[in-house]
């Protein structure tokens, strides 16, 4: 008799608790893994993914000790009767922040890395590293650092050093959250292609479902420790429990979702494009058999023009080399210019977005107009001020950046303590203080926080002690860099909140993101960078349905952007450019 | 400043004659040099070895990154100079300046044209435990991050209104706390996640792990070492014979007391 081979992953019953926690983090888990299938492993921030994920590769119990109930078994193996370095021939593991997995000076070596402790002969390694170099693409690069490397680069050594050790799973812990939407669409590829080339089961946790929907095979979700009961994908899209949860859906399923439930129609949400577009369709027919004015009507949010009189910012001729050897820019080759001649006028009250790709000059920009770095040739002005004639700290009354990672902010021993260093320039009275500090967490939903340590918080909660040392200040133009990453749906809600109310305040605020669909709902003008030069300075239905500067800026146009030109053919008389559901359901709305 | 020079002894990717030498001829020759200019006392002596070597890290091309890092370090050049000085003499101060200049140059060559791999390579010869050996070129992987991670908590400390240059001496030294802290926090976070990694990446599965680029000495390594073997015994035996019957060597000099 022969048994039926092990599943890769199986777990009955398994409950954790970390040492150091009180709560289970993850509890009463059963679920068994098809091998060869695509796995998205889906969740609320702080569900317990990360924990489920070192549950499979073995971290759990082995580098993370605590409370272990049940067990977890990898091809039949028990991973309490084995070690985490043993399992890694297995279980692959992409950690989310691939520059913390890269340990040498150049990616050959990164990849040989594990087969040297292994000890395998030479001809195995050899032909273990280019096997993995050529599915991974990385011929090109086999010679250069890691660390200088970008996001998407770093992210396929890592998976190519992993691939080297020829696991038969592979585990991805959000590994598409730093990366433009064409560089994740490049990764998930090579992920399809190792499931259906190779055949490896893959788990892929991440936020952002739209890029991945479309490609997995089955959805775990994961909500407060629990796994959800195991349904088919299509199944658990028409499901009210996933909606509720605040993931990251694509916003065309979630305004399905709600158009439904507004309407209270019988209908499932559509998944597949055809059957969405099918349904778009009919949303417009009924629309507009109730009755539409035969007016086209401009529905571009075009504020701008309302505030041509008061650039808040203006930027003449700005050029920038991170070369400080240099002294003149006009000097150097332009290939070594990260900002090359810029000149823009950044009006108040404006919602800016700035896109580009990785090193095209983004954050140098918001840098230097901020004066964190120094002018090296042309001149800003802020509010008609020359910036050389201000110092840095003048600068940054008027101007507050919130930084991507919370943790480069925080340092002292209570938010209280926080706030109070973030204001103590700002020449406020002891009492003005205090009821800044109060209502500033007020308006983020975190009073109670005042007296706790800004260590001791959950990810989501630091993300908003962060936002508020900079908010208290009250500066009056506000510069967002990637605010959305590692965000979900709630987290996402809450900054929106923030820069629609900075929005009616009459403040500036420029955001710099990847996250199409963030920047589509705020802004009314997007700056486009590409290689150290403003490309297309327009609004965002102008630049988000232009091919060539979605590709030179690494982006890909909204989702209901191929399905609106499929619904314009049809309704002619609809205007040229509507870029999202929520612009359509507007424009219908407004010709009733 | 800080960040010129970290990058003075960060490894460079170039194709110098240094760097295809083997890490175990480079640390021999570091170790004897190191110690000849410290034998040496006279100031043309030293000043004759800071122009050969100068002459030969010229003609190999990784110069440039050694200026650098001793002009980035003009300020401490003056401070000694300007101390010893006044507290011993003129000469004194002089040799003080080239032996530091000298010693900080043959270290920033080692180290630029050195991969961290192969240096915990050749540890291992020198019985240094695995697991020391490959923190040590952990390390210097880490030094660019770092140092990027540096400027990134002084900007967002700066976006606070934060000044790192005001008030007295104690305030500034205060001023950096809110520096240090989140470098510390931060550098302790990736400590963990590093760990993790190296667990799921087979490190600790042994102690000898087989090397696929293996160090090997070759033609040019021994010739190297010979070299350096003859310089540092022929510096030692005429500093003797200075010392011993006062033969002194024709560009031997020091400055009149």
């Amino acid at each position: 008799m022969v048994n039926p081979p092990a599943p890769p992953v199986e777990c009955q019953n398994f409950s954790f608790q970390y040492k150091t926690q009180e709560k289970f983090a993850l509890a009463n888990i059963s679920l068994e893994i098809t091998s060869g299938n695509l796995y998205l492993l889906a969740g609320p921030t702080g569900s317990g993914k990360t924990s489920l994920i070192r549950a499979f590769n073995g971290l759990i119990p082995h580098f993370y000790h605590g409370k272990f109930y049940g067990y977890v078994k990898i091809f039949g193996q028990d991973t309490i009767e084995t070690t985490s370095a043993q399992l890694a021939q297995k279980v692959g593991t992409v950690f989310q922040n691939p520059e913390n997995q890269l340990f040498s000076m150049n990616v050959e070596r990164e990849l040989t890395f594990a087969l040297e402790n292994l000890q395998l002969p030479r001809k195995e390694i050899h032909r273990r590293i280019e096997k993995a170099i050529s599915l991974t693409n990385l011929e090109a690069l086999r010679h250069r650092s890691p660390y200088e490397l970008s996001g998407g680069e770093q992210q396929r050594v890592v998976i190519a050093a992993l691939l080297a050790l020829e696991p038969d799973i592979i585990i991805l812990d959000e590994p598409l959250s730093n990366l433009d939407p064409i560089t994740a669409a490049g990764i998930v590829q090579l992920l399809v292609k190792l499931q259906k080339s190779e055949g490896k089961t893959i788990i892929l946790s991440e936020h952002r479902l739209e890029y991945v929907l479309e490609v997995i095979d089955e959805i775990l979700v994961i909500a407060d420790g629990k796994l959800l009961p195991p349904v088919p994908v299509t199944t658990l899209l028409n499901q009210d429990v996933l909606y509720k949860l605040g993931l990251d859906l694509p916003v065309l399923l979630q305004w399905f979702y709600i158009f439904h439930n507004r309407m209270k129609t019988q209908k499932s949400i559509p998944i597949t494009p055809e059957s969405q577009l099918e349904q778009l369709l009919e949303y417009c027919r009924d629309e507009v058999s109730i009755g539409i004015s035969k007016e086209e009507q401009i529905l571009e949010i075009s504020r701008s023009s309302e505030y041509k009189n008061l650039p808040i910012i203006e930027v003449r001729n700005l050029s920038f080399a991170y070369d400080s050897s240099v002294k003149t820019p006009s000097m150097i080759p332009p290939d070594l210019l990260v900002l090359n001649d810029i000149s823009t006028q950044i009006f108040r009250g404006e919602i800016i977005g700035i896109v580009g790709q990785n090193g095209a000059g983004k954050s140098t920009f918001i840098r230097c107009i901020a004066k964190l770095l120094p002018t090296q040739v042309g001149t800003m002005y802020l509010k008609g001020k020359n910036i050389q004639s201000l110092s840095t700290s003048e600068v940054s009354r008027a101007i507050g950046i919130m930084f991507q990672n919370a943790d480069h902010q925080l340092f002292a021993a209570t938010v209280q303590e926080e706030l109070e260093f973030s204001l103590k320039h700002l020449d406020l009275s002891k009492t003005e203080i205090a009821t800044r500090i109060e209502e500033t967490l007020e308006r983020l939903q975190i009073p109670h926080l005042l007296k706790s340590s800004p260590f001791e918080v959950s990810g989501g909660q630091k993300k908003k002690i962060s936002l508020a040392t900079i908010l208290c200040r009250r500066p009056e133009i506000l510069i967002f860099d990637e605010p959305t990453i590692g965000q979900d749906a709630k987290q996402k809600q809450v900054l929106r909140e923030i820069i629609w109310e900075a929005h009616d305040e009459e403040k500036t605020v420029i955001i710099v993101s990847h996250d199409v669909e963030f920047i589509i709902s705020l802004a009314s003008r997007i700056l486009v960078f590409d290689h150290g030069k403003i490309l297309a300075d327009d609004t965002p239905s102008k630049i988000l349905t232009d091919e060539f500067i979605l590709n030179q800026a690494h982006l890909t146009a909204p989702q209901f952007w191929s399905y609106y030109l499929k619904i314009r053919e049809k309704f002619p008389s609809f205007p040229e450019k509507l870029i999202s559901i929520h612009q359509l359901e507007e424009y219908l709305n407004s010709c009733r | 400043m800080s960040m010129k020079i970290t990058q003075t002894f960060n490894y460079m990717k170039r194709h110098t004659l240094f760097h295809h030498l083997d890490p175990r001829t480079k640390g021999l020759s570091l170790l004897l040099l190191s110690v000849l200019v410290f034998l040496l006392q006279d100031l043309g002596s030293l000043l004759v070895l800071a122009l050969v070597l100068g002459i030969i890290f010229l003609v190999t091309g990784i110069f440039g990154r050694i200026w650098e890092g001793l002009q980035s370090l003009g300020f401490l050049f003056l401070f000694i100079l300007a101390v010893n000085t006044y507290m011993l003499n003129l000469n004194t101060a002089l040799l003080l300046i080239l032996r530091f200049a000298i010693l900080m140059s043959l270290f920033s060559v080692f180290f630029q044209t050195t991969l961290p791999e192969d240096l915990s390579q050749s540890l291992l010869f020198l019985r240094v435990p695995y697991s020391i050996a490959f923190a040590l070129s952990l390390a210097f992987r880490f030094v660019p991050t770092m140092a990027r991670e540096t400027e990134n908590i002084a900007q967002a400390q700066q976006s606070r209104g934060h000044q790192f240059n005001e008030g007295g001496m104690l305030q500034k030294i205060r001023n950096f706390f809110p520096l240090i802290i989140p470098l510390i926090m931060g550098s302790i976070r990736r400590a963990f996640h590093v760990a993790e990694a190296l667990e799921t990446r087979c490190f600790g599965i042994t102690t000898r792990p087989h090397y696929y680029f293996p160090l090997h000495m070759k033609r040019k390594d021994w010739i190297v070492m010979a070299v350096v073997i003859l310089v540092t015994g022929a510096g030692i035996a005429f500093q003797i014979m200075e010392n011993q019957i006062g033969w002194k060597l024709p560009w031997s000099f020091n400055l009149p007391l």
